[in-house]
């Protein structure tokens, strides 16, 4: 579904992305982990072209330079924090499901969905962060997109915010909606992810985690070591860089 | 690019526009100080002989000249860079749209609600002259034109200068940066080279006007009065040198041609903007 070949960044004249490699299957949930200024986010970005990159990125075979809409079309995405593109819940649903050429008539069932139907004609900016989060969630899936790009999902939320939407991504993910996440939380890792793919300073790690990682997967019962990082009762499988 | 998409983040960004305390302090300051100009423009004209009209005229255009730019400058700045910080404008891009698309979007959203601005100012203003009774309607016209074309103009160079700036911040000095200049110290520079006799009257007229303050300030003026002495003794040569008609529209070339460069380059750099 995604298929990212030597991926390359700079920014501000520092290569955060250097030359990586990252396929996607057909309903796999993918974490890309990491120390922060790994470039997790910048892998998510240059998909839905945010970042300029060198390099290819396809999703569902559509170059993403060469046919930045269409690309778009098949992707929906949740950015770490919720952003108000209108005054009300439903207005920035409308305006996205506009956007996305998606008939208004999904707005609402959307909204019951994420549970914010109480709230639809309420200030986005009165929202707390699980709400505008849920609200993202929402928008995300207008038009049924197959592919899910997850920026930290839950790392601005408190807990009950993280529960909250990490249920709502397990649906998905149990639905086989193809998921690309970055993550720092190993809840969140341990929650969703059917692979992780380890970044450090800009390149995939093959073997070893680096340190950060180790540690902070380890602080919360992740296996230790070099990762070989599974979610749960989710299938262990290797590393990306190991896979390839 | 697609018409409906832009259509779409007009509306958008009009609304975003009008919610904003942008849009109500500048526009209820603009009505206030439109209606108290034009007011106090007709006062004891008849006294002194004076046109009602022209007193008035002159002082709405000079308001239009300070406040316009003052206006409009930091609205085109404060939009993009805003919306780049707070993760909207990104937000936006990731949708199926293109760069494009949210650059004429936005911009022309801004454009249309400068001209509401603009209309409801100038609408108070000519129903506070008009109650008084002698004005002429193709004189106020001129004159709104004018400020929308102003408007217009210093919107895309603000939008420009957000592009160039890479904050919120930063942005909107560069706008009360570009207000100095424009306003101020580019009729200095005019003056100085003036006293210096350093150009000849050809030359100091194409720079004076290449400030599109005073090219809108020169092209209100020879709408409106039939006097030529109002445009200065520069102005006075470039009247002769090329005839009233020529001059009007190397005026409008030259503000349009602000708006059009200040719009390319805005989108080049946007274009090639990391939203990060």
């Amino acid at each position: 579904m995604i298929a990212v070949r030597d991926l390359a960044v700079e920014l501000g004249g520092r290569r955060v992305l250097n030359g990586i490699d990252l396929d996607v299957g057909g309903g796999e949930t993918v974490a890309v982990v990491g120390p922060n200024g790994a470039g997790k986010t910048t892998v998510l970005r240059c998909l839905l072209g945010l970042v300029r990159f060198r390099g290819r990125i396809t999703v569902d075979g559509i170059d993403v330079i060469a046919d930045p809409v269409l690309a778009k079309r098949h992707v929906g995405y949740m950015p770490q924090v919720g952003a108000a593109c209108e005054e009300t819940a439903r207005g920035t649903l409308q305006l996205i499901a506009a956007l996305r050429g998606v008939a208004a008539a999904e707005v609402d069932p959307l909204l019951a969905r994420v549970g914010l139907t109480a709230h639809a004609r309420r200030s986005v900016r009165g929202f707390s962060t699980g709400m505008r989060q849920r609200l993202a969630l929402a928008a995300a899936l207008l038009g049924d997109p197959p592919i899910l790009v997850l920026d930290e999902p839950t790392a601005s939320l408190d807990l009950a915010g993280q529960d909250e939407v990490l249920e709502l991504l397990r649906a998905l993910r149990a639905a086989g909606r193809t998921i690309l996440m970055s993550s720092h939380r190993s809840e969140e890792v341990r929650a969703l992810a059917s692979r992780v793919v380890v970044l450090d300073e800009g390149r995939v790690v093959r073997g070893e985690a680096p340190p950060a990682v180790r540690r902070a997967l380890a602080d919360t019962g992740e296996p230790r070591g070099p990762q070989r990082v599974g979610a749960g009762a989710l299938p262990a499988e290797p590393l990306a860089g190991d896979a390839t | 690019m697609r018409p409906r998409i832009v259509k779409l983040l007009i509306l958008r960004e009009l609304r975003a526009s009008l919610r904003g305390r942008w849009f109500v302090v500048g526009t209820a300051s603009f009505v206030l100080l439109a209606v108290a100009v034009a007011r106090l423009g007709m006062g004891d004209a008849s006294r002194w002989g004076v046109s009602t009209l022209d007193r008035s005229t002159v002082a709405l255009l000079n308001l239009v000249f300070l406040y316009v730019p003052l206006l409009t400058l930091p609205l085109g700045a404060a939009s993009f860079s805003g919306e780049s910080e707070d993760g909207t404008l990104g937000y936006l891009i990731a949708q199926p749209v293109t760069r494009g698309e949210v650059f004429a979007g936005k911009l022309l959203g801004l454009i249309t609600a400068m001209t509401l601005s603009i209309a409801i100012g100038f609408g108070a203003a000519a129903i506070a002259v008009g109650s008084a009774g002698n004005i002429a309607s193709s004189t106020f016209a001129v004159l709104v034109a004018g400020a929308w074309l102003l408007g217009a103009t210093m919107t895309a160079i603000g939008v420009l200068l957000a592009m160039a700036s890479r904050t919120r911040a930063r942005a909107l000095a560069a706008a009360m940066g570009a207000w100095l200049v424009f306003v101020f110290l580019c009729d200095f520079g005019v003056l100085a080279l003036a006293a210096s006799q350093a150009v000849g009257p050809n030359a100091l007229f194409a720079l004076s006007v290449a400030n599109p303050i005073q090219a809108i300030k020169t092209l209100v003026a020879l709408f409106v009065s039939t006097r030529l002495e109002v445009l200065g003794p520069v102005g006075v040569h470039a009247v002769h040198e090329l005839g009233r008609g020529v001059l009007a529209a190397a005026l409008i070339t030259a503000t349009a041609g602000w708006a059009v460069i200040a719009s390319a380059a805005g989108f080049a750099l946007f274009r090639r903007e990391n939203l990060t």
